[in-house]
């Protein structure tokens, strides 16, 4: 058992390996590597709306631990690669919350509502740097946007209440396509300058 | 409520932490294996960090979103994105247009101001850094030019008062060696004031002796051009020197930019005793405020006449030129066009037809 563990312990990703595990995301279809992002994408977001502290650890954690499966045994046996990872995802939590170094944040404790305070009054305190450098970095970023993407961010997100209802109605009816379809388009065109902020946020 | 209500009500509790175990399960699968659901979800996320932002959630949905939204760090940059997105995402933040109505939706051929203000804005408004450097070089380059023109600007006094003798010296195949004219001018001098006292009126040259002034024989009905000085003449006519305010003869004329598609020219009736022929260039608009003229004969092109730096007046779009030329240089029925340059380039031509009665 302890070999076994050892084991587990020194694997590491190799590029052989991760191309595996990017073919298999991709079901025979290649993605480019966007199949990979976006499942890890899901993951992250999976441990974040569970408190996890380190969400992006746990899911960089499930990725292994799907592409060890894969180097050991050449194939996973499963309804979709998706629903795997989401297997695979639930025992890393639930491991997670069993690790004490490694607990989430409880909900309905007491120290989350003291971190909200903390979080307000560092907010308070830092609100001004931390908006002029997200300024910064969006206006950067909105201005390695093509002109189109830009236009429909603006105008997505401009107005309140009624006035932006009726004005993602008029964008979508102007491309020729659905609310739905513009929601989508909106959001993968937000997730880019949130990304791109990030970057840029940690690079100042 | 129809499915796609409830499917949205439901999604805000699963982000909420309000879901029951068993749904919240549901959804947590759903995420993974369901694009559509996946993507839903991330619409609807983005939908309710808005509308925190926006001061639009109240209630328990407030409190849920205080308890449980921003217990996460990763949930926490999101709002503050949000937060800076509703500031950016404004169509007057890159291209200053008048402040959006609340109540009013934007039309959607609605355009960004475009006056010059406003153009001057978006140039700086810009968020490309690339961008902002390369203005700030150009700004940088203009203001050097700038101070360079101020300048030249204070030599123009000088300049102007020179202009004509210089002008041969930018005709490399028309100028005459200075010596020579020197001589001829000391060998005239006696006989020009001669002259001068008795052809009252007849005196065609400026204020000052200059190199393109050089004598006349006035028997050739007109004078010669400065190409034709090359060689050196008998000293037949009076010395220059400068006239006489009376003895001065002006014809002033307003020219107006030649047109490409009009086949006119304007006609410059002289009077045949004229001694100046004073012309003034209305400017097409421009930013340059300080321009040279070259005067060519037509057919050919050969430059006859170059002025100095000569300063714009007026203001705005009455902007015009003042040129004042030997009217010897000007020989009935010949066509004629004045070049207006300025910075290395051609701004405006200006042609037109003397008629000398």
């Amino acid at each position: 058992m302890q070999k076994v563990n050892q084991k587990k312990k020194d694997w590491f990703l190799t590029p052989d390996v991760f191309h595996r595990l990017l073919e298999w995301l991709d079901g025979g279809v290649d993605s480019g590597g966007q199949k990979y992002l976006e499942m890890r994408q899901r993951l992250v977001a999976y441990f974040d709306r569970k408190n996890c502290l380190t969400p992006e650890e746990l899911a960089d954690e499930t990725l292994n631990r799907v592409s060890r499966r894969l180097e050991e045994e050449g194939t996973i046996e499963s309804e979709s690669p998706a629903k795997y990872c989401y297997i695979v995802a639930r025992f890393v939590f639930m491991e997670s919350l069993r690790a004490p170094e490694k607990k989430g944040v409880p909900i309905d404790d007491v120290l989350l509502r003291s971190n909200v305070n903390a979080f307000v009054q560092h907010a308070r305190d830092d609100e001004r740097e931390i908006k002029e450098v997200m300024l910064d970095c969006l206006e950067q970023c909105m201005g390695g946007l093509e002109s189109v993407n830009r236009d429909i961010i603006i105008r997505y997100y401009f107005g309140e209440e009624r006035v932006k209802i009726e004005n993602r109605r008029g964008l979508a009816a102007s491309l020729d396509i659905t609310m739905n379809a513009l929601a989508i388009r909106a959001c993968r065109i937000r997730d880019k300058l949130e990304d791109c902020v990030r970057k840029c946020a940690v690079a100042v | 409520m129809n499915q796609q209500t409830y499917g949205y009500q439901a999604i805000t509790a699963y982000l909420l932490g309000a879901l029951p175990a068993e749904e919240s399960e549901r959804f947590d699968e759903l995420s993974f294996t369901d694009d559509a659901f996946a993507a839903q979800l991330q619409a609807a996320e983005k939908d309710l960090v808005d509308a925190y932002v926006n001061g639009e959630l109240t209630g328990s949905q407030l409190d849920q979103f205080n308890s449980h939204y921003l217990a996460s760090p990763l949930r926490r940059e999101k709002i503050e994105f949000a937060r800076a997105l509703q500031i950016v995402a404004k169509p007057d933040y890159f291209t200053e247009t008048a402040e959006p109505q609340k109540d009013a939706a934007p039309a959607d051929d609605e355009k960004p101001d475009r006056t010059i203000s406003g153009l001057l804005s978006n140039l700086f408004a810009i968020p490309n850094l690339s961008l902002k450097w390369g203005f700030a070089a150009v700004s940088l380059i203009f203001a050097i030019f700038a101070g360079w023109l101020l300048f030249e600007n204070s030599l123009l006094p000088n300049q102007v008062d020179n202009a004509q003798e210089q002008g041969s010296e930018l005709q490399p195949h028309t100028s005459e060696p200075l010596n020579e004219v020197a001589n001829q001018r000391m060998a005239n001098a006696e006989k020009e004031k001669e002259l001068a006292r008795v052809s009252d009126g007849n005196n065609l040259y400026g204020e000052e002796p200059r190199s393109d002034r050089l004598p006349t024989d006035e028997s050739d009905h007109g004078g010669r051009r400065i190409d034709e000085q090359k060689q050196p003449q008998q000293p037949s006519v009076p010395k220059k020197e400068p006239p006489k305010p009376s003895q001065v003869t002006i014809a002033s004329f307003v020219l107006t930019p030649q047109l490409r598609s009009s086949g006119q020219i304007q006609t410059l009736p002289i009077p045949a005793k004229t001694g100046w022929v004073d012309l003034r260039l209305e400017l097409e608009p421009t930013d340059q405020s300080v321009f040279r003229a070259a005067l060519a004969n037509q057919p050919g092109g050969r430059v006859i006449w170059h002025s100095g730096a000569v300063k714009a007046k007026g203001v705005g779009e009455n902007r015009s030129l003042n040129l004042r030329l030997p009217a010897r240089l000007l020989k009935s029925d010949q066509t004629y066009t004045l070049e207006v340059s300025g910075n290395g380039e051609i701004f405006s031509n200006y042609s037109f037809r003397a008629v000398v009665k």
